[in-house]
């Protein structure tokens, strides 16, 4: 049917049936902005579109009701090659990270500027209070808001944003992301706007139980089905054995799965696959297969995996690649078969016959001293749920065959990983894989691991034809990755004086069906909470178990989420038991600069460690400061005797990228007239990583940012980074792209010297990209036609790594003020304050933005999210309905963040990481600040009401 | 498998087009519920949006809310009362209050609405096309289209209260709350309770025990509330841990319906 409408200003006829859903109808005619995070059921609103001037999920629509009516799209926004200056001020404040849902941000925000001459406050949260934003954590569209309306008066209001590192031109200032201009304008950037006409769908056959074998599964009236190109199973797929972590090679984690499995240990876990013309085919040719099921029972707690006699997840085969052990055959002795294998790379302390997937124990000083010097002690053990890292776009991957080479369009954060398993798995040389990371979604560490990209690519590198396979929202939930359920008992020891004598961390974890991280998200429980305290006596025990839950994984934090949780809570445990201020007992133990954390010796990602020494650290400002904006210790109340009003502080740390571990590498081009391009392999999330490498690259070689162009996370075209986890894309990715911009700098000199017959060591570059001598001056320009020309050097190409051996920690103390209804148990948080060390903030605005996201996703990690299971291992809450996520209603009354100075001596230009820190905050600070408000301690997230008046003995 | 979409320009054409068309039938209003990926794929879809539904009128019965009124439409409306704009703007987010009509909202009849507690607060009466029935009895059965709403004029203060996760999540439990008060006695008192029920209920025990009594103190009453409950255990919370809500949060609306004030705020 045709369908007339008046789209962005035009008449339109909208080829459709009038029942179809809008959304699906608009993608088709080429408006791509209408972003899909929740499958139609109208809760992410990233597919919003304004309808004769109001704000509507197009995804709860279908095309007959717009018949005849003006849709406007992020599309219609700006005229083409322009930006709205309401568009300029989203990317000024730092509000556009990964983009995906920044469409449906900006129409919202343009219905109410067209209503609204200055909105306030409430007024903003309300026009976007449907828009779900992973990244951003919103605060800062008050910022842009206030930018739009300030430009309408006066076009040249600069943004508000702090400044660092005076006399530089870029680093340390607010100049906007590169990529923002084609994320605000809605422009094909996704995975999903690169697929070619006529390409197939591949849909998963879920398994329906958490544990079971496959008897028999038959498939010929599926592959019967026209439209039905081909179907796999574990009988027809590469027999290799693998760990979709994307971890440096080798990988800590253990090789425990197939693509296709006899065996299934989650509900989800993948059964077959079909792939066919239409997404119906597809459908309709997975009822087809049929499927027996041999069903055992399932494992979904610690307690129940680690009890003896428990169902064994991974009765597999073992090997060893290095450091087998002796009795290996023994252990090996009457497996069955259909169990497969597990390869361990090198010995990560497992014994998958008892469900154990990996463990690690360690310390310094002698415990039993400590605590025998204690005068209090106190042993308190908190528990971590099962969040994910829901970003708004779902997993995804568009293969394709370019002659005899396979090209994966990819939303990844480990591009290199994903080509090296990948070929691995295809037994195919790496020379034969691209893998071009688009704009990604949302990752969050989700998109660390190697989630569905291996189906696609077999299927393409089999069939030869383009393949599209994207997750549903349920997928994500119960297919992709979580974070590691994790229970901590805490034991600390106390002098009356507050001096910590003893800490004893000993961890449980729960890693689900497979070890994706199974060794490394623990451990980091414990790396990166217990150097924040300076104790003589620690010991650390890490237990990590197999079970039939949705997978987990890698989640922005890496355990320390969890980790920090248990260690901070129990130190404002210990404080209240000491009767001490909790800010007084963080003092008084707390890491400064010129320390050594020795505990780092042991905790080393299945290698030994390296004791670091603290070079920087911000906690001392940021505690100084953070007591003064919070008012610490003043007592307020609230009007209504119900309402309960308490403060919590904590303090936190992250890495910079693993030392020791990762490596980056990156390349500079020049171009002819002296412009140039950078190669990183970096790989930008969304969180202003391309940026950070052109900043460093402009402010060195003393040009403007717009003379250096970026390509980035393209296999082919890029040179080998890692990818971005751990905290590392600003240190390693950054720190690779100056060391290629310093060398570049001493190509131009090498060049200027022969051109200007001068020593090297008279010249030196000046604004803007010339080198200068004492005799005179040669422009870039000038140097790149020479090295270019056919009596030249040839063309100047710069290539560097980035690998240290030193570590940079940023550090940050989180302070909030919440009010608990004692009698409904409902918590708001009326303060929040987030103060942290980042070194150098490349990009000020958008470390803000990554600081702002960490603490509002914790939050809801802290408040809302826990995955709930029947007792068969169902997830029953698979959707944003019932996974309730923190949108911009939710956002604390008063959200600050701020970012401490320090300058740290390793990192580029100063440089230490801002990623995940963040995340380490909100669980222990809010459950402090319940304590303090209602006398309540919550230990196991989230702090539902419900256990808020259980704790209170309201609800029995 | 896409349903067919039938556009009536009249009320009757509606109901006829209802009766041919058979089986797997719905009527669409704003889409929020139907159009949802939640609810069941219908084979014909019958838009409401061409019968005119979509005015708020004063009518000497009262304020006369269209079918097809949306909840943005009502937070925006000058004629329309203060409990009624703050009901509908406990409804999910913008995105939704700008398609979410109220004849939809009584037509899914859910146990987490929002604005019915509100309605019932006010003994508003739902316009069917033969006849008029109280709110209460309309979502205790009924399932004939809704053609609008009446909210008589009167005095009463409404006390407003619900209870979610976050902001934009569904109500775990509403209360809503009306009475007279003479010479220091409530009269006439309505309660009425989301969350409890498949769907929301007036307590008619408790109203019937506060008739012509002293309100009596918090504690009393939320032990009476707690009493004439029977929540069942969900995703969302035990039965005990609502009963608790349905009892602090009733006795919350009945306190400001007595007194006047409004303690939607919940916390502060």
């Amino acid at each position: 049917m045709s369908i007339s409408i008046n789209l962005n200003g035009s008449p339109f006829i909208l080829e459709a049936e009038a029942g179809e859903n809008l959304r699906d109808a608009l993608r088709r005619a080429g408006i791509l902005s209408v972003r899909n995070g929740c499958d139609g059921e109208g809760t992410c609103g990233n597919c919003s579109i304004l309808v004769d001037g109001r704000l509507m999920n197009t995804c709860l629509l279908v095309v007959g009701q717009v018949e005849g009516r003006n849709l406007r799209t992020v599309e219609g926004l700006a005229k083409p090659r322009e930006l709205t200056s309401l568009q300029t001020a989203f990317i000024d404040a730092g509000i556009v990270q990964c983009g995906y849902c920044t469409g449906s941000m900006l129409m919202a925000a343009a219905e109410l500027l067209e209503k609204a001459e200055c909105p306030t406050r409430e007024q903003v949260k309300d026009a976007l209070s449907g828009v779900f934003c992973r990244c951003t954590g919103y605060e800062q569209v008050f910022d842009a808001m206030n930018l739009a309306v300030a430009r309408r008066k006066d076009p040249a209001t600069p943004v508000e944003a702090p400044k660092f590192r005076e006399g530089m031109r870029y680093v340390g200032s607010a100049k906007g992301k590169i990529d923002g201009y084609l994320l605000a304008r809605g422009e094909s950037a996704f995975v999903e706007d690169r697929v070619r006409p006529g390409h197939c769908h591949l849909k998963v056959m879920p398994s329906p139980h958490a544990h079971a074998f496959i008897k028999s599964i038959d498939t010929s009236k599926a592959e019967a089905l026209k439209g039905v190109v081909a179907v796999f199973t574990y009988k027809n797929s590469p027999d290799v054995w693998y760990n979709p972590a994307g971890q440096g090679f080798p990988e800590p984690s253990p090789y425990d799965r197939r693509m296709f499995d006899q065996k299934l240990r989650h509900v989800g876990d993948r059964v077959a696959a079909v792939v066919a013309e239409t997404p119906e085919i597809a459908a309709e040719a997975l009822k087809l297969i049929k499927v027996e099921y041999e069903v055992l029972p399932a494992v979904l707690t610690i307690d129940e995996a680690k009890r003896p006699g428990a169902p064994v997840i991974h009765k597999a085969k073992v090997e060893y690649v290095v450091g087998a052990p002796a009795d290996l055959d023994k252990y090996n002795q009457g497996v069955d078969p259909r169990e497969g294998k597990i390869i361990y790379q090198f010995p990560i302390h497992a014994d998958p016959h008892r469900n154990l997937a990996a463990s690690v124990h360690g310390g310094i000083g002698d415990i039993n001293k400590g605590f025998a010097e204690a005068d209090v002690t106190i042993e308190r053990t908190y528990e971590s749920s099962q969040v994910q890292c829901t970003p708004l776009e779902p997993h995804i991957i568009y293969s394709r065959m370019e002659g005899d080479r396979l090209v994966l369009h990819a939303s990844t954060q480990v591009p290199s990983h994903v080509r090296r398993i990948i070929a691995r798995i295809l037994s195919v040389k790496e020379n034969k894989i691209r893998v071009i990371k688009e704009r990604v979604g949302g990752g969050f560490g989700a998109k660390q691991d190697m989630v569905l990209e291996e189906v696609a690519a077999w299927a393409t590198w089999v069939t030869g034809r383009d393949v599209l396979y994207r997750y549903t929202r349920e997928e994500e939930f119960i297919n992709s990755r979580t974070r590691h359920v994790i229970k901590v008992k805490v034991k600390v020891g106390a002098k009356k004086d507050g001096r910590l004598t003893a800490i004893h961390m000993d961890l449980e974890a729960n890693t689900g069906p497979y070890g994706s991280h199974c060794l490394t998200v623990p451990m980091n429980a414990c790396s990166k909470s217990l150097p924040l305290f300076l104790c003589d006596n620690v010991r650390f025990d890490v237990n990590t178990y197999y079970s039939n839950i949705a997978p987990t994984g890698a989640y922005q934090g890496y355990g320390a989420p969890q980790g920090s949780f248990a260690m901070q809570l129990a130190a404002a445990e210990m404080a209240r038991e000491l009767g001490m201020d909790p800010l007084e007992f963080i003092e008084k133990n707390r890491v400064r600069e010129g320390v050594v954390l020795e505990i780092l010796r042991c905790l080393g990602e299945g290698r030994e460690g390296t004791p670091q020494l603290v070079y920087t650290c911000g906690l001392g400002p940021a505690l100084e400061q953070g007591k003064k904006m919070i008012n610490w210790g003043v007592k307020t109340s609230s009007d209504n005797p119900d309402v309960k009003i308490g403060q919590g502080v904590v303090i936190l740390q992250q890495g910079s990228g693993l030392p020791g571990l990762d490596s980056a590498n990156a390349a500079i081009t020049q171009f002819g007239d002296g412009t140039f391009m950078i190669l990183s392999g970096g790989t930008d999330l969304g969180t202003g990583l391309e940026t950070v490498a052109v900043k460093l690259v402009a402010e060195t070689l003393l040009i403007p940012m717009e003379n250096v162009a970026v390509l980035a996370a393209d296999t082919d075209s890029t040179p080998f980074d890692v990818g971005a986890y751990a905290s590392s894309g600003t240190y390693f990715s950054g720190g690779a792209a100056l060391n290629a911009a310093l060398k570049m700098k001493d190509m131009l000199i090498k060049e200027a010297a022969d051109i200007l017959q001068e020593p090297e060591n008279n010249l030196k570059l000046a604004w803007p990209g010339v080198v200068k001598g004492l005799s005179g001056e040669v422009t870039y320009e000038q140097i790149a036609r020479r090295t270019q020309s056919g009596t030249g050097h040839g063309q100047l190409i710069s290539t560097a790594h980035f690998i240290t051996d030193k570590g940079s920690f940023p550090y940050g103390a989180h302070f909030c003020e919440v009010a608990v209804d004692t009698r409904t148990g409902k918590v708001r948080i009326l303060k929040y304050y987030a103060l942290q060390d980042a070194g150098t903030p490349i990009n000020p605005e958008l470390a803000l933005g990554q600081i702002y996201g960490g603490v509002l996703k914790t939050i809801g990690h802290s408040l809302y999210e826990e995955m709930i299971y029947d007792e068969k291992g169902n997830c029953l809450n698979p959707n944003f309905v019932d996974y309730k996520v923190p949108q911009m209603g939710d956002l604390p009354d008063d959200f600050k963040a701020v970012l401490v100075d320090t300058n740290d001596p390793f990192g580029p230009m100063g440089a230490k990481s801002i990623s995940e820190i963040a995340c380490n905050g909100a669980a222990p600070v809010i459950a402090a600040a319940i304590h303090d408000a209602c006398g309540a301690w919550i230990r196991s997230w989230p702090f539902t009401p419900e256990k808020i008046l259980r704790a209170l003995g309201s609800v029995k | 498998m896409t349903p067919s979409y039938h556009r009536p320009a009249s009320v009757n054409e509606a109901l006829q087009l209802k009766a041919k068309l058979g089986p797997g039938t719905v009527f669409l209003a704003g889409g929020t519920e139907v159009n949802n990926l939640h609810a069941p794929r219908p084979a014909a879809l019958i838009d409401l949006a061409g019968l005119g539904l979509n005015k708020i009128e004063t009518t000497p019965a009262g304020l006369r809310i269209g079918a097809g009124v949306t909840f943005q439409q009502l937070i925006e409306h000058p004629d329309v009362p203060a409990f009624i704009k703050k009901a509908a703007g406990h409804m999910a987010n913008r995105n939704i209050r700008n398609c979410a009509t109220v004849g939809g909202h009584l037509g899914a009849n859910k146990t987490c609405a929002n604005l019915i507690p509100a309605l019932m607060a006010a003994e508003a009466r739902v316009v069917l096309t033969d006849r008029e029935v109280p709110v209460d009895q309309f979502v205790a059965g009924e399932t004939s289209l809704v053609l609008a709403v009446i909210v008589p004029t009167g005095n009463r203060a409404i006390g407003l209260d619900h209870h979610t996760r976050t902001a934009s999540d569904i109500s775990i439990i509403t209360a809503a709350a009306s009475m007279t008060v003479e010479a220091g006695k409530v009269r006439q008192p309505v309660l009425a309770v989301g969350g409890v029920a498949s769907h929301v209920v007036r307590l008619h025990s408790v109203e019937k025990s506060l008739d012509g009594q002293a309100l009596p103190e918090a504690e009393k009453l939320e032990a009476m509330i707690a009493a004439a409950v029977q929540p069942i255990d969900d995703l969302r919370g035990s039965a005990a841990f609502k009963r608790q809500l349905a009892a602090v949060l009733g006795a919350r609306v009945l306190n400001a319906a007595a007194t006047g004030t409004c303690s939607c705020k919940g916390v502060r």
